[in-house]
Order: C-alpha cells, then structure tokens, then sequence
C-alpha cells in the first residue's frame, strides 16, 4: 500500500495527464469568462446530469471561457434543461427576469426546446421554444458535454460576428 | 395460492397476482407479515394494489376494488406506501382511509386539470389550484440534478422536520402511455430516468415479454445484461464524483469523472450511444451478434475502469472521515423501507434482484455488503460492485449466448419485470389489450427512499446536505414521473 503523499502524487498525475485541452480562446468581446447559470425545469435528467458532467474535470470549460455561477443575477446565459412543467415555469420566468441586460436563453437538449419525446399536457409545457425566443438550440437526448461546450462556443463566435456586423452598420450610419 | 400467507383468501387473477376482499386486504395489512416486503403501492378507480417481495424473491401483487373512491390505506403498517397513496390520490382522484399522510405528492396547484388520469378529470379555476407550501430549498435550485424541493427547521442550527417535494418534476408520464402500443411506449419509457437508461426499458420490455409468453433468445438475454452493468460502471462513478465533489475530494471527483467520459466514448465508438440510450428493443427475430467485436468493447471498457481502480480506491479511503456517520440508515429500516440498490446493501439489506435474471452469472457475484449505512458505506459498497461488475462482464463473455434453462409462461395479457440498475431494483406491471397498454405501473428505487429521507437528514447540518443527497444516488425522476 502506497503512503498518503505518494497515493495523492499519483491520482494527481493521472488526472493531469488526462485533462483536455481548451477548445478554443474566446476574445474580443467576450475576453472576460462568460458566465452560465443552469435551470433544470423537469425532465429524465439526462441533460442535467451531463451538465454536471461539463462541471468536472474531464471537460475544459473554464479553459474555453466559460464558468458556472450559482445565481441568476451574476450570469449572462441561461442554460434550460426539461421540458418546462407548469410547476416549474415561474422559476424559469424568475431566473430570466433576474438576469442583467444583455442576458441569453438556451435550450440545452431535445426536451428544453420543444419537449423532446414528451409533448405538451396537463403538467408540462412542452419546451421554451413556444414560450420565448430561444437564443440557442443545442439539440440531442442528451447532447454529450462536449457538444455542449462545442455550441456554446459557437455562440460565442456567431455573437462577436453579429456585434461586428453591428458596429460596422453604425459606423456607416454615422 | 402457493405463494399467500395460509390464513387469506382470495381469487387468483394473474400468475404472481390476487385478487382479495376489503376484509382479506386489511387483514393481510395488519398483519405485516415479516417474510413480505412491500416494494411498492398504487391505486386507480378500479384497484389498490401492493406489490410485495415474499422471502427476498418471489414477487406478489396483491389487488383489492377501490369502492366510491376509497380502499384501506397500506402505509399505517407498511410507511413504504405512503407516497404511492399520495400519488394515487392527485392522479385518480381515489383516497386511502387511515392514510400515513394524504397530502399532495404531485399536484401542486400548477395543473391545468384536476385528477388528470381518472374518467372525468376537473378543470382548475381561474388562478390555479392550491399550491405547496414554499421549500426553504425549492426544487430548481436542489444539489440533485433534477427537481426535489426540501423544507426543514433549524434547532441550533441542525435540520428538523425535514419534507420533501418533488411536484414541480411531475411530466405527466403515465397519462402519456396509457392507451399506445408497446412498441410506441418503449422510446418514452427509455428516458424515464438518466438513472436507468437501460434498466428502465429492460424492466418494462421484460414485463410485456412475460406478458405476451415470450422468451428472449440467450444472446439478447446476455446483451442486455452487458449493458446492465456498464451502466452500473457509468453511475456507480458519477455518484461517486458527485459525493467527492459534495465532500471536496476533487481529485477522486476527477478520476471518477475522466473514467465514466472514457466509457462514454468507447460506447459511443462502438455505436452505442454514450449513456447507452435506445439499446433495448423488443426482439422479433432471434439476435446475430459480432462476438469478437463486443469482446473487445468489453475489453476496453474494463480495461478503462482498471486502470484508475488502484489510484480510486486508496484516494477514498484517505478521505473517508468525511463521508463517516453521514446520512445513516439503520439496517432496520432498509429492511422496513425495502430500500434496494447501494443504499439497501450498505445498510444490510443484501438483497439484488439479478441473482433471479436468466442468465445471472451468480459465481461471478458476491463480495458481502456492508451494514453501516452512512455515506462511506455506500461509497465501499460502490467500488465493491464495481470490481463485482467487471468480473460479470468478464463472465458473461466467455460464456455468451449459452442458452440455460427456459421457463416459458403462459401468455396472460399481464406482465410484472424487473431490472436491477445501479440505483436499485426497477419494476414494471403492465397489462396488455391488443398489444396496446390498458394499465401500467412502475416503480423505481427512489420512491422507497423518499420515505425515509426525511428521518436520513434529520439531525444534520445543511451543508452536509448535498454529500447525502449524493451519496444516496437520489434522482427524482423516476419518482415524480
């Protein structure tokens, strides 16, 4: 049996030598971390357990960017997992209205956008996409963690192309 | 009626199930026979009906007529029915005399209907129905990945009067498959729960077979117990990162997690998908497998879970006084509670419903569970079944497709199956009309747990809420459906 020091020593190289490369450098304007908030709004929890996933070690997210924060206020996107039961709609609406300016909705799997396999009744809503403008899709049942960590790059990228087009619309009005 | 208590009566109605009197129903009850589990409770308009385990195996169902809306409640003697009451009360509108507790369980008010799975349902006013009292954790913001709001007092500064609710996760599930075929309730059931991506649709496509007289050819009989236990590898590891993640051990966390990625990617690779999704069919033709090819997936999925063993196991166990005393169930009550899965085996209650699959490998099982029931139990007990679960595999392999005794049954319209996942033993009870689904039933390990988690918290400090919640594997899912 392996003292402590050298039981650590070696779980740590193991965990260094597997740890992924970051995706992509975000620049521009989003040079700062974009922070994400997560709301599980009922589902068979696929898609929140592969969030958690995105949260560990095996997955570059802060390295590509991003960061997990554990209130509303403090994010900038807003990740939904579930179809939206009724139940769970108000904190859905509380979540978004508590977020700053400049705030994004993204359905995160099948049952966030339109209610994957489960459609619409008595209990659910079936999906944001008939309740708001979701910002970003990220399709799949369950989308695996780095599909996930894929598109919300891409989003980084198409939001810095749009706020160029932007910039450069106001330049030619000026 | 080989199977019943000698002192009840009743009319037998399907090959594990009975039929009694108000009379026979309430004396069973009362007597709480020790020799039978109550695994699980439901009701409709026509039945209440308990699902007992005789002697650690044989499963029994036992029905009794509900009469204008009322039957003998079953939780004053078995608490393990209290919630299956609940739930049958805001889904068929039907009552239990003496309940446990007849509060709401799933209907929270947000309904567009009342009853919603009886024959004449109520619309809800205008404002809604009578909502829940608020949680002092509500349930988006559970450590648990899906919903389960949790209300408690403070007595210097330790949780008291601890209730659970898991309402705000009720999709409406039974309601959307009773009626269709099988074949179009199989895809639905296959993401009932991320807890059971493969023992979930296992369990029902083992009822409908049982129910239409069918038996499984040995090598789908042996498929489907390969991708039973890797995806026992795949959760046993995320429970275990989760509740090192809750305890601060993130390097256990981390090894836990680059383990179970890597599984997912060999699955995927070997076009399985890679939580295992959609890999349980029904079976119309006798299956042809590459035996060469799924020998070397195994191979490689094994050969991923041993390489980080060695550095795993002696991690946690520098750790462990962290997870000692937390969340402690007494083997009493697991026993009481029929808890199954990791959480039953830590706190005494050997029991596992793969020694009775077909085809169970039972030389390769084994390895004595442990008693203690905290935490650190259940973290032991997770490692030991996950060696436990590559011998199996490994077993299981070299012996493929090697037909062993077949007991066909009778087909009957009505089925009852059972999965062993890595949370615990998952039923389906499923009765058939023209290969449509007349009635349907399930029953996942949390709803036992939820019984008992209130009394498991109690006495504990709220930070150390998450490390229990996660050490216990709690997934609501499968629980508020």
């Amino acid at each position: 049996m392996s003292s402590a020091p050298v039981t650590i020593l070696r779980a740590f190289l193991d965990v260094q030598k597997s740890r992924p490369r970051p995706q992509r450098r975000i620049r521009g304007k989003h040079s700062a971390r974009i922070r994400l908030f997560t709301l599980e709004t009922g589902s068979c929890e696929g898609c929140a357990m592969e969030m958690m996933a995105l949260k560990g070690s095996a997955f570059p997210l802060e390295g590509s960017g991003f960061q997990f924060v554990h209130h509303p206020e403090d994010a900038d996107w807003l990740l939904v997992t579930g179809s939206v039961t009724r139940s769970s709609a108000s904190a859905l609406a509380a979540a978004w209205d508590a977020m700053p300016a400049g705030r994004s909705l993204i359905a995160v799997g099948d049952c966030a956008y339109n209610g994957g396999r489960w459609g619409a009744n008595y209990a659910t809503l079936g999906g944001i996409h008939a309740l708001s403008r979701v910002y970003k899709t990220i399709p799949g049942c369950p989308p695996s963690p780095s599909a996930i960590l894929q598109a919300l790059g891409d989003l980084v990228e198409e939001s810095s192309t749009g706020s160029h087009a932007s910039s450069a619309s106001r330049r030619r009005r000026q | 009626m080989r199977d019943m208590p000698a002192t009840f009566e009743g009319e037998r109605i399907g090959l594990f199930h009975y039929r009694v009197s108000a009379e026979s129903w309430q004396h069973l009850i009362r007597r709480n026979e020790r020799m039978m589990s109550l695994l699980a409770f439901w009701a409709d308009e026509d039945d209440a009906t308990a699902l007992f385990l005789v002697e650690g195996e044989r499963p029994l169902l036992v029905s009794t007529a509900v009469k204008r809306g009322h039957y003998l409640a079953a939780s004053e003697y078995y608490p393990t029915a209290q919630w299956g009451e609940r739930i049958a009360r805001d889904l068929w509108g039907v009552e239990a005399w003496s309940a446990l507790d007849d509060s709401p369980a799933l209907d929270d008010g947000s309904w567009s209907i009342t009853a919603p799975m009886s024959a004449h349902p109520f619309p809800v006013a205008e404002g809604g129905g009578q909502p829940l009292p608020r949680c002092r954790i509500t349930p988006t913001r559970s450590p648990v990945p899906g919903l389960l709001g949790v209300q408690y007092e403070l007595a210097d500064g330790r949780m008291e009067q601890v209730e659970l609710q898991i309402a705000a996760g009720h999709r409406g599930v039974l309601s959307q498959l009773k009626g269709i075929k099988v074949e179009e309730a199989l895809p639905l059931i296959a993401r009932i729960s991320a807890a059971g991506f493969v023992t979930h649709p296992l369990a029902f496509v083992r009822a409908v077979e049982q129910a239409q007289g069918q038996v499984v050819d040995a090598k789908e009989r042996d498929r489907r117990l390969i991708l039973l236990e890797i995806e026992r590898l795949s959760l046993h590891l995320f429970d275990l990162a989760q509740t090192a993640e809750a305890a601060q051990i993130g390097l256990l966390a981390s090894l836990c997690d680059h383990t179970r990625e890597a599984i997912a990617q060999i699955c995927e690779r070997y076009g399985l998908g890679r939580r295992l999704t959609d890999t349980i069919h029904f079976v119309t033709e006798p299956s042809s497998y590459d035996e060469a090819v799924m020998g070397a997936f195994i191979d490689e999925v094994s050969t991923s879970v041993r390489h980080r063993l060695p550095l795993m196991k002696p991690l946690s166990r520098l750790f462990e006084n962290r997870l000692k005393s937390l969340g402690v169930i007494p083997t009493e009550q697991a026993w009481d509670y029929a808890l199954g899965g990791v959480t039953g085996r830590a706190s005494g209650r050997y029991l596992d419903m793969r020694y009775m699959s077909e085809g169970a490998r039972l030389h390769a099982m084994g390895g004595a569970g442990r008693h203690e029931g905290d935490a650190w139990a259940r973290n032991r007990q997770r490692f030991a079944e996950l060696e436990e679960s590559l011998r199996l595999l490994e077993q299981i392999m070299e012996g493929f497709g090697q037909p062993g005794e077949e007991h066909i049954l009778p087909k009957t319209g009505e089925g009852l199956g059972v999965a062993e996942g890595a949370r615990g033993d998952v039923w389906y009870w499923v009765k058939l009309q023209a290969g449509k689904i007349e009635s349907i039933q399930m029953r996942d390990p949390a709803v036992p747990l939820l019984a008992v988690l209130g009394q498991v918290m109690e006495g504990h400090y709220p930070d150390q809420l998450r490390v229990i919640l996660a050490s216990l594997g709690i997934s609501p899912a499968g629980m508020a459906l």
